[in-house]
């Protein structure tokens, strides 16, 4: 009953949040904020911090304040979070685990800061500075996020929980507060934001879930959280986001804050009589819904699959670059042929391939670090760093594809005047010099295996990822080759730069129908204040292997 | 003069004395003045009121003087009232102080003093040793067979349940107020057992308090070299100096563990409340319920026993036993309404004192407000009020003496309440020295660990920083670097770090100890920090909840602050005696002793110290920790299928098939018998 009187007042005082405190100056705002958790009964202190990256400037103060459990020893603690809206407050007698509230400003850089400093990471820099936290508590065992938008009614409750660079909260943490939604506060819940309704359909049933799946694993793969909880993950904590959404025309009952209050407190209550940090139930699935999921015993295998076709592939293209299939053709034609022997006989210059690897290497890391370092020179722009390291890109390619095509010149010409020579002397009984294998074969060889490598690697750490480049890249790595035929050379390499990252982000925005630049900027931003694998796995593994295979793919056929 | 053995309270050597002295009384001053190095003449006139004052007074203030002026120790004393030393061979002392504190929680604190034993002429005294134990009438048994048997001096044991909030309560009364279990005792190494004797305490203890003692083993304990000294200025050993260095006295070792994450329940009450004389039956103990108790928000209890001085030389000494029960209730808690009473807290009442009590007294600390008239308490006290300290530090308290008013109305009540909910005016606390600790860093292969110390006093603080740190925390001493009002500083000259005790860990032998003096500016925040790599363990070294992760005690400060502040009301350590009015009267003689011996010669408090302990947060470590279920799950499948699979193919295939034919008569008999 005190909960509910609790939550009227705070119901209250929350029009004049609204109304007053969404037009405060950002430090005031989070000294009232303070001084409302003061007059709890709260330990609170407000927290400063600027962060500066490539593109923006950004500077804000969280408010946060403790509540200390009653005969703890402090040891563990749980934190609530909020991006700055919903206050509501449980002050209980039988907790074991102080509750941190956290409401931070910003977007995620907030209480990005506030945890850095939490660990004791703070900075003083130019690019970051964080101000030292006052207060503390115990070891943080899990958190939840709250975002609602407001004191409005709302008919279903959404949860995310992909966090940064795909790593997933404990299964158990999703399903504790989807027990709760079930029975103490009855609210309609789903992943994500979307609503779809439950049909007979059985087919329609499972493709709704395969989307879902889908969406899910596009939060993953992109790596950048769908909310403020992503940031704890990092911090091995377990958080979810727990979003209030109205969808109009949706059966579900309509639930207030009181409701939100019940969840929030069971929920809370649920963590609280934990022992020990969850650990029992999944920490890598795929679900589809709620209440199913796929577990890593079902999913690794294809995408294990998928990394051993490319590794078979190279192994295959290894063992024709040797002298076995003119040997076959020997043995087709009834010749007298020398004994194979189990090794290759024709040679296989691997100078070509390993300078083409090593160079596309060398020119994907420049242009990560053309893209994330700012050189201060007027009209500065991301794009502008992009098609920068898209030329130095297409210069490496360029220059790579001509100068094996000379090389390749000379060699037919200097193979030409051994003939002549060797037609000269009939008497020439040794079989004859079998010309060396061709160099796209062999860098194929080695675009295949790091292909295998890349996806096989990825796969265990971000599983989504991993998925999607072996899909975009499994059918051109595996079937492209140097053709004779000028158009089809044309028509594969037009197909290696659309899956380049500049053709993906034009690609993307052009799906997203957004400006290349801000999907530029929303990719920079991951990585500079999230520290998101997204563009250092795309400059530095992704491009570099891609170029080689468009190197391949220009180079002279035999 | 041999005075220096003459008994006390000895008639006939006193009347000698008094012989002997009136002749060449100048010139004895005179030498006791030089032999007292006193330059300063104030410490002269004092010395010659004080003689005087010895000679015209009872006998056996002339036996302390005499004593004093013959022996050639460093100090000398002049008493300025006689003091009454209790003759009784055993007393018992039962008080409670409730104090309410700013955020509307109470605070109570339960103490209980009985005294064993006085003894004289006795050249060496140790609580093992001697024949005290003899018989026992108020003096808990248990607890005496335990001093004797394992050679103990002195021990402290507390349980603490919860933290103690420094910033919001100030400090409390009882020193101990860390997390969990500590313990530490100085034992008598006489025989050279000291680490046997101390593993049977705590083996012992365990069994006497249910409580995890018994894990307090050597990968635990350590010896503190410069914190935890002899408690109390008039404690035997600390009374005596002389005795300190000297190659006669016995050697004594200081033994020291805690257990941060044990639990304090009902469990360890009942054991400790068998330990009183009236049990909970009667007196201020009847208050302890269990229910109410560990209902709080801080609950801590203890047991201290020490050897004491009675008189101010030490001649006279004996053991004494505190036990303290100190409660912080949220009254708050459920309407916001900061009014309380005695019945309404502990859900119980004082009937009557306990009969066997020499003094039982409920005090009543008043908040410090900064408007009067905001609350009121009922009953007034008899004999008023009155203050303690000097201007802002000023308490109001109130003392009843329960053998009194429970005679005129029984049972005693007490209660106080406020008359504004909303605008209380109350002093903030403003605790001298506060610490914290956490770590930093995340991660399962390595972390940090940061103190931050503040000093909020305007004067510079000698403090004493002792850390221990549990093996599997590999500390690098290389890393520790400290800041100054959160600036990098150099701390070339030991400014700031005066002296620093390192003990390396051993593995799963002996913790890590870091001890260090500190001297801390004025108005100053200090912070250290440490770095260390995890241990992987081995897997049975992990206990059952192996993912909750492994406590680290707190580490504790010593500090000594200065006593015109006022922090923990009425004095820093002595608050174990210190509201027996003869005993705070005896450590005030034995302070003046001590500063005009020093050559200040000062009677002013104002530079007189207490000395406290702070105690940090307890913390949670989580090593890496392997997946237990995984080998558990693999092994019973795999158990279950090979013990249902060879079971029943053993016995298939060692089974020997054969074929039998009934004989004929055999199956007839059968069919009969069926029949």
């Amino acid at each position: 009953m005190g909960l509910l009187s609790r939550l009227s007042k705070a119901q209250r005082r929350q029009i004049f949040g609204n109304f007053v405190l969404n037009w405060m100056p950002r430090l005031r705002r989070a000294k009232a904020l303070a001084r409302e958790f003061a007059q709890i009964g709260l330990k609170a202190a407000t927290q400063s911090y600027t962060l500066n990256t490539s593109t923006d400037s950004k500077s804000g103060v969280n408010t946060y304040a403790v509540f200390y459990a009653p005969r703890s020893d402090g040891t563990e603690a749980l934190v609530l979070s909020a991006p700055w809206i919903s206050r509501d407050k449980i002050r209980s007698s039988h907790m074991s685990k102080d509750i941190i509230f956290v409401v931070s400003d910003g977007d995620t850089e907030g209480l990005q800061a506030w945890l850095k400093a939490y660990h004791g990471n703070e900075q003083n820099t130019y690019e970051r500075s964080e101000e030292a936290l006052k207060i503390r508590s115990g070891a943080i065992q899990a958190a939840l996020n709250l975002d609602f938008a407001g004191t409005g009614d709302y008919n279903a409750l959404g949860i995310f929980f992909e966090g940064v660079n795909g790593q997933l909260p404990n299964l158990d943490m999703i399903n504790s507060v989807a027990d709760i939604a079930a029975t103490v506060a009855p609210v309609e819940l789903t992943l994500h934001d979307e609503l779809v309704p439950v049909t007979e359909n059985v087919t329609k049933n499972y493709i709704n879930s395969l989307k879902r799946m889908l969406y899910m694993m596009k939060y993953q793969a992109v790596g950048t959280p769908t909310g403020n909880h992503g940031l704890y993950l990092k911090y091995k904590i377990d958080a979810i986001t727990l979003y209030g959404f109205d969808k109009p025309g949706w059966h579900s009952q309509r639930y207030g804050l009181f409701r939100i209050g019940c969840l929030l407190e069971s929920s809370i209550r649920s963590l609280n009589n934990l022992l020990e940090h969850l650990h029992q139930s999944f920490f890598f699935y795929l679900l589809s819904g709620v209440r199913r999921y796929t577990s890593i015993g079902l999913y690794m295998p294809p995408v294990i699959i998928l990394g051993v076709s490319f590794i078979f592939h190279a192994l295959s293209l290894w063992g024709l670059s040797s002298d076995l299939p003119l040997e076959l053709e020997a043995m087709a034609r009834n010749k007298n042929a020398a004994v194979s022997l189990p090794y290759a006989r024709r040679a296989r210059s691997v100078k070509v391939p390993a300078t083409v690897v090593g160079l596309s290497f060398i020119a994907g890391l420049a242009s990560f670090k053309l893209l994330t370092t700012q050189f201060g020179f007027p009209g500065e722009t991301p794009l502008l760093k992009l098609v920068a390291s898209a030329g130095v890109c297409s210069m490496l390619v360029l220059s790579a594809v001509s100068s094996a095509q000379v090389r390749h010149r000379i060699l037919k010409m200097q193979a030409a005047d051994k003939t002549k020579d060797a037609k000269g002397t009939p008497n020439n009984k040794q079989d004859p010099e079998l010309a060396p294998a061709p160099d796209w074969i062999t860098l194929k060889t080695f675009v295949l295996a790091l292909s295998a490598l890349v996806v096989t690697t990825l796969s265990a750490l971000n599983f989504s990822l991993a998925v999607s480049i072996g899909i975009v890249i499994v059918w051109p790595y595996l079937h492209f080759r140097p053709s004779r035929l000028m158009l089809l050379n044309v028509i594969q390499t037009v197909i290696l730069v659309g899956i380049s990252p500049p053709g993906l982000v034009l690609f993307a925005s052009w799906w997203y129908s957004m400006d290349v630049s801000l999907v530029l900027g929303w990719i920079l931003e991951g990585y500079e204040i999230l520290g998101t694998w997204l563009l250092p796995t795309i400059c530095c593994i992704y491009w570099p292997i891609n170029l080689a295979a468009t190197v391949m793919v220009l180079l002279p056929v035999s | 003069m041999t005075a220096g053995g003459v008994p006390y309270g000895s008639e006939s050597s006193a009347v000698k004395l008094k012989q002997k002295w009136h002749g060449p009384l100048a010139n004895l001053v005179e030498d006791l003045c030089k032999v007292n190095k006193m330059r300063t003449t104030p410490a002269c006139v004092l010395l010659i009121t004080g003689a005087l004052l010895a000679l015209s007074s009872s006998s056996s203030v002339a036996a302390s003087a005499s004593a004093s002026a013959s022996s050639d120790q460093q100090y000398v004393y002049s008493s300025r009232e006689p003091i009454p030393i209790a003759k009784a061979p055993e007393a018992f002392h039962e008080e409670l102080v409730l104090k309410p504190m700013n955020d509307g929680s109470v605070y109570s604190h339960f103490q209980f003093t009985t005294h064993i034993g006085t003894m004289m002429d006795e050249d060496r005294f140790d609580g093992a040793s001697s024949n005290l134990f003899a018989h026992y009438n108020l003096f808990p048994r248990s607890i005496g067979q335990i001093l004797h048997s394992f050679e103990v001096e002195e021990l402290h044991l507390t349980f603490t349940q919860g933290r103690w909030q420094y910033g919001d309560w100030g400090y409390p009364l009882a020193p101990s107020a860390g997390t969990g279990v500590e313990l530490w005792a100085w034992l008598s190494d006489d025989k050279r057992q000291t680490d046997a004797n101390w593993k049977a305490l705590t083996n012992t203890l365990s069994g006497l308090f249910c409580a995890s003692l018994n894990f307090i083993d050597k990968t635990i304990t350590v010896e503190p070299k410069m914190s935890f000294r002899n408690e109390g200025p008039y404690n035997v050993h600390a009374a005596s100096p002389d005795n300190r260095d000297n190659s006669t006295a016995p050697p004594r070792k200081l033994r020291y563990g805690s257990l941060p994450h044990e639990n304090v329940c009902t469990e360890n009450l009942t054991p400790w409340i068998k330990l009183l004389p009236c049990k909970s039956k009667a007196g201020i103990a009847s208050l302890l319920k269990s229910h109410k108790l560990f209902d709080s928000r801080f609950y801590s209890m203890a047991i201290h026993v020490r050897p004491v001085c009675e008189d101010e030389l030490c001649r006279v000494r004996s053991l004494e036993l505190v036990q303290t029960i100190t409660t912080v209730f949220d009254v708050a808690r459920h309407d916001g309404s900061f009014d309380w009473s005695i019945s309404g807290l502990f859900e119980r009442d004082i009937e009557h004192a306990c009969p066997l009590a020499t003094t039982s007294k409920v005090i009543l600390q008043l908040p410090h407000m900064l408007e009067p008239y905001q609350y009121d308490f009922n009953p007034k006290p008899p004999q008023g009020t009155y203050f303690e300290g000097t201007e802002d530090n000023k308490v109001e308290i109130a003392v009843y003496d329960l053998i009194q008013s429970t005679k005129e109305s029984s049972p005693f009540q007490l209660a106080m309440t406020w008359r504004d909910a909303k605008n209380r005016a109350i002093r903030q606390s403003r605790p001298g020295i506060v610490a914290h600790r956490y770590f930093t860093g995340y991660g399962q292969e390595r972390g940090g660990l940061s103190i931050e110390i503040h000093n909020n006093n305007w004067e510079q603080i000698d403090i004493l920083y002792m850390d221990t740190l549990p093996w599997y925390l590999k500390l690098y001493l290389h890393t520790f670097n400290l800041q100054l009002h959160g600036e990098p500083f150099e701390d070339k000259h030991g400014e700031i770090v005066k002296k620093m005790l390192y003990q390396p860990a051993v593995d799963r032998a002996r913790p890590a100890v870091l001890e260090m003096a500190v001297t801390m500016p004025p108005k100053s925040l200090i912070k250290f920090s440490i770095s260390f790599d995890k241990v992987f363990l081995k897997y049975t070294e992990h206990p059952p909840d192996a993912n909750r992760g492994f406590d680290v005690g707190c580490a504790v400060i010593t500090a000594n602050l200065p006593r015109h502040r006022g922090q923990i009301g009425r004095g820093g350590l002595d608050h174990l005696r210190v509201y027996q009015d003869r005993e705070s009267s005896l450590v005030k003689n034995k302070r003046l002793v001590e500063s005009e011996s020093s050559g200040q010669g000062d009677q002013d408090e104002d530079l007189a110290m207490d000395q406290i302990r702070v105690y940090t947060e307890t913390l949670l470590v989580s090593l890496p920790t392997p997946d237990f279920s995984m080998p558990y799950n693999v092994i019973t499948l795999t158990c279950t299928v090979i013990a249902l699979f060879f079971g029943s193919m053993f016995n298939l295939m060692t089974r020997n098939f054969e074929v039998v034919v009934p004989p004929a008569d055999k199956k007839a008999k059968g069919k009969e018998v069926k029949k």
